[in-house]
């Protein structure tokens, strides 16, 4: 197996409140290694974002940060802050939600770009940088880019924004791309769009992908392997297929029932019932215990473990072995 | 006429017709030119915005003349300031003397013009030394926050608590003779103004996602202040600016008047309307000279700030440019048409029809949006 380009180990992240403590990812581990495309999906509020946030150490003051992050060679929480900086937008860079606020509205596109090349290289003199901004406009599909480079952020449509934040993100062939809902907040029709241009744009620099989403439909088309969050913890992980054919639990069966299906063979949508528990003061036992339609008493009483059910699929589940055969479910 | 008859309409119906896909071509046209522009850039962007200000373009001509005359309008004169002509006092203007002459017989055209300097110049590099402190204090505060931001706003108000014309006439009277010293003097106690506002634009533009996505990308804080944060502080500040150089002409003329300020033979406006005030009864002219300059200064600077703050901000819309002026109009033009009954719009069911139809005419609607 390949050297892990990433690899997270026992990761919790928590914020403290006035009410106590907020435990917003426990025991996180996973590894990515070169070239691939991890997603990480989940609810709001499941531990996605912050965990990804903790992993470029970009989170605010009152976060409580435990475990070990090593990418490439170097520990990430140990970094000083000036080698984390060189590390962030040169090996690790990240594409925000939403390009409408991800953007400087007193800086042209193409400046933004430049910016971000010449933060790591200031060797790069400004006009080869403004070039290299242009081809990366290029790359990215928007029409026209030495005009457009020129233009402000609020002269682009939501698509052609977030277009160039993934060029912005790009602009050093990073080993790895943080990509934190990339879609969310576009139109559905340029979704599609965003997501072959960043499929494209992996293959001219065989960057990782770290992907977070909520949408599972997203995960189907683009990812090599899934990790499932609930509550601050991971629930399932393991190859796209073992995900969407083969899950051994029942809070993935469940994200994927509530999932509308377009052929028409589904009449109703299942959403799950109820809320995703308070981070605050978690009680023991499994959080998905109350909203699961297999609970049972030893849920509450003992908080399950990631077991691995084949090498490489782990599923957090009392009743693994209590589950409808594959294809039994999704009926 | 019924619908059959349509098709052969007469030339009354065929000439409007023809006449609206006129309006509608040329509107279609105009539409076009819109879209297939080439996007310009924010220096053009700002200067068309400020070109298409009315006050701003009055405000910056404005001192642009007041510049001329204070600066080339002495050589014109054969007088210099403090040159006295004992037998000449108290003229009223002549062509002479075009101001007049005050009561020991210097020319007034000529200490008005030195007088306006002066002003002009303590105005412009107070302002500016305020709005350099107080951009840093502010920028510090709003960024750093915690103790950074407690410490700047301590010292705001330890200087807004000092009583401003006591500190103002013990210093200005010690260093006011100098116009560096009176200008540092005036931004010691006028840079709490820009901090305030700069500190509050940089607190609400710091939880911006840009912000963090410029520290994703590897920006350090220093970077990110200078190069991130201060560049949308410019709008709010330039506006500050002008407001500072206009209030900080009308302080150095008040204390310049009290006789804290410039000291004889210099003059300032203030001294002027001082030198002339015993004679107001007299001569009034020699009191309102002096004023009306002082009240013409503050004003176009307030004017041209006024200009800047549109013309800077990069989000604001192409409204007063000239370009939206014409599309405005067209708009409007259209609009009259359809209410004398014309289909500008090209539905091909118009007033005309409607007419026809008995229906009652259509008119356009106004938007409520300026």
């Amino acid at each position: 197996m390949t050297e892990p380009l990433l690899s997270v180990r026992n990761l919790n992240v928590g914020f403290g409140s006035k009410a106590g403590i907020v435990q917003a990812a426990t025991d996180i581990n996973f590894d990515i290694v070169p070239g691939e495309v991890l997603a990480v999906v989940g609810e709001s509020g499941s531990g996605k974002s912050v965990t990804a946030l903790a992993l470029m150490r970009l989170h605010p003051s009152n976060t409580i940060i435990t475990g070990d992050v090593m990418f490439d060679g170097m520990d990430l929480l140990e970094l000083p802050d000036r080698e984390m900086r060189a590390v962030r937008g040169r090996d690790v860079a990240m594409i925000f939600q939403d390009p409408m606020t991800a953007m400087n509205p007193v800086f042209s596109v193409g400046d933004q770009i430049v910016e971000t090349i010449r933060v790591h290289d200031s060797s790069v003199s400004k006009s080869d940088a403004w070039s290299r901004s242009v081809d990366l406009l290029q790359l990215v599909g928007v029409p026209e880019p030495k005009q457009r480079a020129k233009q402000y952020p609020h002269e682009y449509s939501g698509g052609m924004r977030q277009r160039a934040m993934i060029a912005m993100a790009i602009a050093n062939q990073p080993k790895l791309l943080i990509a934190d809902e990339p879609t969310t907040a576009l139109d559905v029709t340029v979704q599609a769009q965003v997501m072959e241009v960043l499929h494209d744009v992996r293959e001219e620099t065989r960057s990782a992908m770290m992907l977070i989403t909520h949408d599972l439909g997203l995960v189907a088309g683009a990812a090599d392997r899934v990790q499932v969050m609930y509550a601050s913890r991971l629930m399932e992980s393991g190859g796209v297929d073992e995900i969407f054919y083969e899950s051994k639990n029942p809070y993935t069966r469940a994200l994927l029932e509530s999932i509308p299906d377009l052929d028409g063979t589904k009449t109703e949508l299942e959403p799950i019932p109820g809320n995703p528990p308070s981070l605050l003061n978690t009680p023991v036992g499994c959080a998905f215990r109350p909203r699961c339609s297999m609970a049972i008493d030893q849920c509450g009483e003992e908080t399950p473990k990631l077991v691995e059910v084949r090498d490489g699929h782990a599923s957090r589940c009392h009743r693994i072995d209590d589950l409808a055969p594959v294809g039994a479910w999704s009926e | 006429m019924t619908a059959l008859d349509q098709p052969g309409t007469g030339s009354d119906v065929d000439r409007e017709v023809g006449e609206m896909s006129d309006t509608a071509a040329q509107l279609a046209v105009a539409d076009a030119e819109g879209l297939s522009e080439k996007p310009k850039s924010f220096g053009r962007l700002a200067w068309e915005r400020f070109l298409g200000h009315r006050l701003a373009l009055i405000g910056a001509v404005g001192l642009l003349l007041l510049v001329l005359l204070f600066w080339v309008g002495p050589m014109i004169s054969e007088y210099s300031f403090d040159e006295r002509n004992v037998r000449d006092r108290r003229l009223g203007p002549s062509l002479d003397h075009w101001f007049g002459t005050d009561a020991i017989g210097r020319d007034l055209f000529v200490r008005t013009a030195q007088g306006g300097r002066y002003s002009m110049f303590i105005g412009l590099l107070a302002a500016g030394a305020a709005t350099l402190f107080g951009t840093m204090m502010g920028t510090l505060a709003g960024f750093f926050g915690g103790v950074w931001d407690a410490m700047v706003n301590g010292l705001v108000n330890l200087v807004l608590t000092v009583p401003a014309i006591i500190v103002l006439s013990v210093f200005a009277n010690k260093f006011g003779a100098s116009a560096i010293g009176l200008a540092l003097v005036l931004a010691g106690l006028l840079w709490t103004r820009i901090a305030r506002v700069v500190r509050g634009v940089i607190l609400s533009i710091k939880e911006q996602e840009y912000i963090m996505a410029a520290r994703a990308s590897g920006a350090s804080n220093f970077r990110i202040m200078f190069r991130h944060l201060l560049p949308n502080v410019v709008g709010a500040v330039a506006v500050e600016i002008t407001l500072l150089v206009g209030s900080v002409i009308v302080l150095e003329t008040t204390l310049s008047f009290l006789g804290l300020g410039v000291k004889p033979p210099n003059a300032s406006l203030g001294t002027l309307v001082a030198d002339a005030k015993g004679d107001i009864d007299d001569d009034p002219i020699r009191v309102l000279t002096p004023g009306i300059f002082i009240v013409l200064i503050v004003l176009c600077v307030n004017f041209l700030g006024d200009g800047l703050r549109d013309a800077l901000d990069p989000r604001a819309k192409p409204i007063d440019t000239p370009d939206a002026k014409k599309a405005n109009k067209a708009a409007e033009k259209a609009r009259k048409q359809i209410d004398k009954g014309e289909d500008v719009l090209g539905s091909g069911y118009g007033p005309a029809q409607q007419r026809e139809a008995g229906e009652a005419p259509v008119e356009a609607r106004r938007t409520e949006q300026p």
